[in-house]
């Protein structure tokens, strides 16, 4: 989660701050940044650098591979996302929400990989507004270096 | 994103990396289909269409410990019962994007959880 400290309080991310929970308010319906966007020119980067090495800098340490989303909310607000990869403009991808237990996932149409040093950035339609908790699942590969960081 | 496996340096002089090759030298990643790509049974949205990302297999040790970290993480009693499946039903993709990581993150080995440091046994 520590990679979405690097986006815009606007885009979903801490604005520099770090981000400690995935909670979301949504106030409008329509496309809105969910984890970055590419539209305020404001993605997901994993090639940030800094004058001192945080959690934060994640140039050279971090590749993820999130095939699901969650929604550990009331109920998701969101019913369709489109991704950004690099310069890869992905088509809109119509969300199908299986409801578990007591949280909501949903497969992406393949596995988002965000490889070293690049950028992503995934949009989403909010068709109710309200709060909400959407959440990447999958696995993230990063150095030892890195890991151990506690900021 | 709060799973994390860990790539540890220190472990890369004693990797062996085995590659198998399929006609034309094209390198086959342990535990992985190599036709998984092409087929489209596997798909990535890693803003490279049409070809893989350069990938380095994990070498036998490191698959073990690659799945038994996966089956740990998935299973773990925070995580909602529901949820282990979901994550187990991914290994390949998984353990190909581990390949893929391997190759990004030059020099480094594959460390899983504890970074090399714990003991599995």
């Amino acid at each position: 989660m520590t990679i979405l400290s690097n986006v815009g309080v606007a885009d979903g991310g801490g604005g520099g701050s770090s981000v400690l929970n995935w909670k979301r308010s949504f106030n409008s319906t329509g496309w809105q940044a969910l984890f970055g966007s590419n539209a305020n020119s404001d993605p997901v980067s994993l090639g940030v650098t800094g004058t001192s090495t945080t959690a934060r800098t994640t140039y050279n340490r971090v590749v993820i591979a999130a095939p699901y989303l969650l929604s550990t909310g009331t109920s998701p607000k969101f019913v369709e996302v489109k991704f950004f990869v690099q310069q890869t403009n992905y088509p809109v991808y119509p969300l199908h929400w299986l409801k578990l237990s007591d949280i909501y996932v949903a497969r992406l149409p393949g596995v988002l990989l965000g490889l070293l040093n690049q950028q992503f950035s995934i949009e989403a339609n909010i068709a109710t507004t309200g709060d909400d908790e959407p959440q990447l699942f999958g696995l993230q590969f990063v150095t030892n270096d890195y890991a151990v960081l506690e900021t | 994103m709060d799973l994390k496996v860990q790539y540890n340096k220190s472990r890369l002089i004693a990797s062996i990396i085995k590659l198998a090759q399929a006609a034309g030298g094209i390198s086959i990643p342990n535990g992985v289909n190599p036709n998984a790509w092409t087929s489209g049974d596997i798909t990535f949205l890693s803003g490279t269409p049409g070809a893989p990302p350069s990938f380095i297999d994990l070498t036998d040790d490191e698959i073990s410990l690659f799945d038994a970290d996966l089956r740990k993480l998935a299973y773990m009693i925070a995580l909602e019962r529901d949820l282990s499946s979901l994550l187990l039903s991914q290994r390949d993709s998984f353990l190909f994007a581990a390949a893929i990581a391997k190759s990004q993150l030059t020099g480094r080995a594959f460390g899983g959880l504890l970074k090399g440091s714990g003991f599995n046994m």
